[in-house]
């Protein structure tokens, strides 16, 4: 068994706020300092603020930008509000499209930010900028939160990568390289693919070929197809513990009670939240799930009716259910998109196009007291009218919330520090606890 | 100029460093690591062992001082390159590093690998090692240059460095892609090349030089930083946000940069439905609008793209377009009428006159990298004074010859791959250390392609899901897009216009048969069983490793790896055709050679020794003969089962799940 993969494998040397990784972190912030005066670190301070607590993260991504009028910010009395109507939620004054009722009812629990902005019109660029805090450049790739998770706070006893992503790949993990990419869930219903022998490979047939592969390699004229630790050995042998791995169970849904599972809702984005939360119990520190259709340019009521009839009971349930096994504190979920949906709905094709100006977010548990509505935007949903919140605050706040030190650098393979928020600063309201 | 060396960031190739690290004029400089100073230049100073990215002129020339007069011919060159890399390393404790040849099985595989991004067949392996002519080995890096493989493998390859590995709707990469592989095969040089590129003749994506810069088109800076990058091998968007104490180039040397791409636009085609093209009625493009400038506003501190017009008006201050070897920036001052020929003529007139010595040095750094696995200045479009490369005389030496070739980039890797250090067998054993492995992973394109040679089912994909007319309208397609890529025809005309450069059977058949293919089919990639095949595997390597940057890692996740081990692709490819697992027949598109030549395991159990079966596998998969322990454990293997199917199914899929089949070495 390879044991010296520990440089290797999502690797725990810079994770949470300890003594030691404090200290790391400082050291990069000096050399930053020295490279570049813009990467002068303040952690300390934050550091004193708030008892760190590493905590797992599931990313809700509506993927396409959904509309927030229709959904955490509605306009009701306006005439943007189109046919869906409003309903009171568990926090007293505060309001949700009609088309959420089981979250509603939970509010309670959620943080709801309704002044989100940037200014990336395009899918792809926007979508990077609320994935990894930074805007697109040409010369960088930057990791999203979810790898910079996974590496800072991910464990190597489990057999399943740190970083999970269901129903979409995910945008990777840009420099800090294809070893802290999420493992890959295309259909929840289904364990990892490929993770059992090709067919007609039965677990004898299976290991006798290893074993072949092995004694073939150990008997090799080339020196370093001999050497049994290196990387592609490890690689190997990470792969093939996974294979044998009794947390494959974990992908196993129907371990779960019918009931349960109808609550999730079942279609992919549902039964993947489920899966999400037993991933996040057997001790995964990133699970990504997304979920589809919010890009509304035409029938936008008739799509995101459908939208929400999946999303609504998914979410609710799954901030219900980690609160019933007391997880809901350890574990920090957040649901947004890559923009919100103009108020206007075009005419011609009844929908909502593309509106980074004005948008929600929410958030749920990670020691969060919930109840919170920050921020607001005007009557017609248009601009942010009231504590305007940026992507690199959002980015900062979540970090701070998983115990991650959001000025922490990492760096590229040219050298450059690049910190996980140049620009962000937490939330104040949402740091504390 | 430059600070001290950092060794320990400068270890380059831990692997090639070794080797080649002797070369180093300065003595005291450790493999890898070396002093540079300021450096005067001009055209034509001389200089040794220093390296500075040229800020005012535009030289590199270090060694020689006058350019040599007659052109060096390419054995003449070899031989100075093996000179630069064979000098014994200074001061190295590894100096002990001895030069052993490698046998000929392995500089076959590797250069097959590197050239044709391909594992030799089993065959040509066995034929190899057995021919006795002496200079055989220039033969076939000849012959290998001169392949459709090397067409393939090598626009495959520039291709993703043109447009990256990210998914971009908007681009036609197959359109793309083809167009290089004809410019490779009709020999064009990489300047004229980057002529097309830079400034494509016609402004649609079916054309596919137009697809570079519409790659980049979502604002003037992203096409300076991508063309800087990529061609000169220079990161100057660093500069974009801030002047960058780490880098040469400031913001103001961005700006000016970026304003050659002032007037470049992304232009969207809603078309008529005509037929082949464009089935969706969309289409992209590029567009010059001659009134747009780049200008900047002194009180937001931001450049903004405005129209003429408005740069004579307060705040804005119009950039003037300027090179990035041209010096400081001259005073600002209203821009001048339009000049008539585009901005981007002028660029490219630069980029060809100002830039090719940098050009030329970053094309040669990214050949380097594809024989070695890594450039010598690391990563390759990482050129700066901080980043200095690892053996500078070695670059500027092959950068000099590239450039008086005139821009011959088979030239470049024929002496690359004739080189002493492309047959030691010491140079690339060093792949196990840790970083440096990854590098010589073999790359998504190797992968396929080694696999589908090793099981020869190169001609027999699987095909099941695509209806069978889909064979004959992607080559229908495919020929009409190549004529569309060598003449650059006006759409509007264009079923006219392709129907008079058809042959006349074609013209016969299109008119019998018409243009329409299924609707959303635009990209003809998507209608060739081949590369369908090929994009699920990319798709399936990629998606779980998805750096998407220089290279294309393949064994880097364990999704990977599980896919290659347990994945239907590899796995029902080393089944015998016995097994009930042969492609049906009826899905098979007419006129395929599916049935020739046998799949190895077919072709290797008809064979009647097991030594023989054992030998033709190990030809198959590793290109050589396997040792007589192999051969032991092998027989042992296949003995100790009941059925010899299924034993030699085991051994196949051992072999090709082996580190030695995954690894370039």
């Amino acid at each position: 068994m390879a044991t010296g993969n520990k440089k290797d494998f999502c690797s725990n040397t810079h994770g949470g706020w300890s003594r030691r990784t404090f200290l790391s972190g400082t050291l990069g912030g000096l050399l930053g300092l020295f490279l570049e005066p813009r990467l002068s670190v303040s952690a300390g301070s934050l550091n004193q603020k708030l008892a760190p607590q590493k905590r797992s993260i599931i990313i809700l991504w509506m993927a396409g930008g959904p509309s927030h009028i229709d959904t955490f910010d509605p306009k009701t009395d306006s005439s943007v509000g189109g046919i869906f109507g409003r309903i009171p939620t568990s926090i007293p004054g505060t309001f949700f499209s009609d088309r959420l009722p089981q979250t509603a009812a939970i509010a309670n629990r959620l943080t709801i930010i309704r002044s989100l902005s940037h200014h990336e019109t395009n899918h792809f660029r926007a979508r990077y900028f609320v994935n990894t805090g930074y805007e697109r450049e040409a010369s960088i790739l930057h990791p999203t939160l979810g790898t910079v998770t996974s590496k800072m706070l991910g464990d190597e006893q489990h057999a399943i990568p740190s970083h999970v992503s269901i129903l979409d790949p995910g945008l990777g993990p840009g420099f800090l390289g294809d070893r802290y990419a999420p493992l890959y869930i295309a259909n929840p219903d289904d364990s990892i693919p490929d993770v059992r022998p090709a067919e007609k490979i039965n677990d004898r047939r299976f290991q006798s070929r290893l074993a072949l592969v092995q004694e073939l390699e150990k008997r090799s004229p080339i020196p370093a197809v001999r050497d049994r630790e290196n990387i592609f050995k490890q690689l190997r042998q990470r792969t093939v513990s996974l294979m044998r791995s009794p947390d494959l169970r974990t992908f196993d849904l129907t371990e779960e009670p019918e009931q349960l599972r109808d609550d999730y809702g079942r279609n992919p984005f549902g039964q993947g939240c489920l899966l999400a939360r037993r991933l996040v119990e057997a001790g995964i520190r990133c699970v990504e799930v997304t979920s589809k259709g919010w890009d509304t340019h035409d029938d936008n009521f008739t799509k995101n009716e459908e939208n929400l009839n999946i999303f609504d009971p998914a979410l609710a349930s799954l901030v219900l259910d980690l609160e019933t096994r007391n997880e809901l504190e350890s574990t920090l979920v957040v649901a947004v998109g890559e923009f919100g949906r103009t108020p206007e709905i075009n005419k011609d094709r009844e929908g909502r196009d593309h509106h980074p100006h004005a948008f929600s977010a929410v958030l749920a548990g990670g020691g969060l007291p919930g109840g919170l509505v920050l921020g607001a935007t005007d009557e017609m949903g248009s601009r942010v009218v009231k504590d305007p919140i940026t992507i690199p605050d959002l980015t900062a706040t979540l970090c701070l919330r998983l115990g991650i030190d959001p000025s922490f650098a990492h760096k590229t393979k040219t050298g450059r520090l690049v910190r996980i928020t140049s620009e962000g600063t937490p939330i104040p309201i949402l740091s504390q606890g | 100029m430059l600070g001290t060396p950092r060794c320990e960031d400068r270890s380059l190739a831990k692997n090639i460093a070794l080797y080649l690290a002797g070369l180093l004029a300065t003595a005291s400089a450790l493999p890898g690591c070396f002093e540079s100073s300021v450096t005067s230049n001009h055209r034509g100073t001389v200089q040794a062992t220093t390296f500075e990215l040229p800020k005012s002129t535009s030289t590199m020339w270090t060694t020689s001082g006058e350019r040599p007069q007659s052109k060096p011919t390419t054995a003449e060159v070899i031989q100075k390159v093996d000179e630069l890399m064979a000098a014994p390393p200074t001061r190295s404790s590894n100096a002990a590093t001895s030069d052993q040849v490698a046998a000929d099985s392995t500089y076959l595989r590797r250069i097959s690998l590197i050239l044709r991004g391909s594992i030799p067949d089993g065959a040509e392996a066995r034929a190899f090692v057995t021919d006795p002519t002496p200079n055989k080995d220039a033969i076939k890096v000849d012959e290998m240059l001169g392949s459709a493989e090397f067409a393939d493998y090598f626009s495959r390859r520039l291709t993703e460095v043109l447009l990256g590995m990210e998914d971009a709707p908007l681009v036609r990469r197959s359109a793309l892609k083809l167009w290089i592989e004809e410019s490779i095969k009709s020999n064009q040089p990489w300047n004229q090349i980057v002529r097309e590129l830079v400034n494509a003749r016609h402004p649609r994506s079916w054309y596919g030089p137009t697809n570079f810069l519409l790659r980049w088109s979502s604002s003037p800076g992203l096409m300076a930083s991508a063309s800087s990058r990529i061609f000169l091998g220079i990161q100057v968007d660093c500069a974009e946000c801030h002047d960058d104490p780490s880098s040469q180039w400031t913001q103001d040397d961005f700006r000016s940069f970026s304003a050659y791409f002032a007037g470049t636009t992304r232009q969207k085609f809603r078309l008529k439905r005509m037929g082949v093209f464009d089935n969706d009625g969309l289409g992209f493009g590029l567009r010059d609008d001659p009134n747009l400038a780049l200008a900047f506003d002194s009180r937001s501190n931001q450049t903004a793209v405005v129209n003429r017009a408005a740069t004579r008006t307060e705040p804005w201050q119009p950039i003037q377009p300027r090179f990035l070897f041209s010096g400081p920036a001259p005073a600002p001052k209203p821009l001048a009428p339009f000049p008539s020929s585009s901005l981007r003529e002028t660029l490219l007139e630069k980029l060809l006159s100002v830039g090719d010595d940098q050009m030329a040095r970053a094309f040669v750094n990214r050949l380097f990298e594809m024989v070695f696995g890594k450039g010598l200045v690391d990563p390759v479009d990482a050129f700066s004074p901080e980043n200095p490369p690892s053996h500078p005389e070695l670059l500027n030496r092959l950068a000099e010859d590239f450039l008086h070739s005139g821009f011959d980039y088979r030239r470049t890797l024929r002496i690359l791959a004739n080189s002493r250090a492309a047959r030691s067998s010491t140079l690339f054993t060093k792949w196990t250390d840790t970083e440096s492995n990854s590098s010589r992973q073999l790359d998504v394109h190797q992968l396929y392609q080694s696999i589908l040679q090793a099981t020869q089912t190169l001609h027999c994909p699987d095909d099941s899901h695509l209806p069978p007319e889909g064979r004959q309208a992607y080559d229908r397609l495919r020929t009409v897009m190549s004529v569309w890529n060598i003449h650059g025809i006006d759409e509007t005309s264009r079923p006219r216009a392709v129907l008079e450069v058809l042959p006349p059977e074609m013209v016969k058949k299109i008119e019998a048969e018409g243009y329409d293919l299924p609707v959303g089919l635009t990209d003809p990639a998507r209608l060739d069983p081949r590369e369908i095949d090929r994009l699920d595997f990319q798709g399936k390597i990629r998606r779980t490793g998805p750096s998407r940057q220089a290279r294309d890692r393949t064994q880097s996740h364990l999704q990977q790896l599980l896919f290659v081990m347990n994945g239907r692709f590899l796995n029902q490819r080393i089944q015998a055709a016995t097994l009930e697992n042969s492609i049906p027949s009826g899905a098979r598109p007419k006129n395929s050679t599916c049935d020739h030549p046998p799949r190895t395991i077919d072709a290797v159990l008809k064979k009647g020794s097991t030594p023989d079966r054992v030998e033709a596998l190990f030809f198959a998969t590793l290109s050589r003969p396997p040792s007589k322990t192999e051969m032991k454990i092998a027989s042992r293997r296949i003995h100790s089962g009941k059925d010899p199917r299924s034993a030699m199914e085991d051994l196949f899929w051992s072999l090709l799940n082996s580190q030695e089949f995954l690894f370039v070495h």
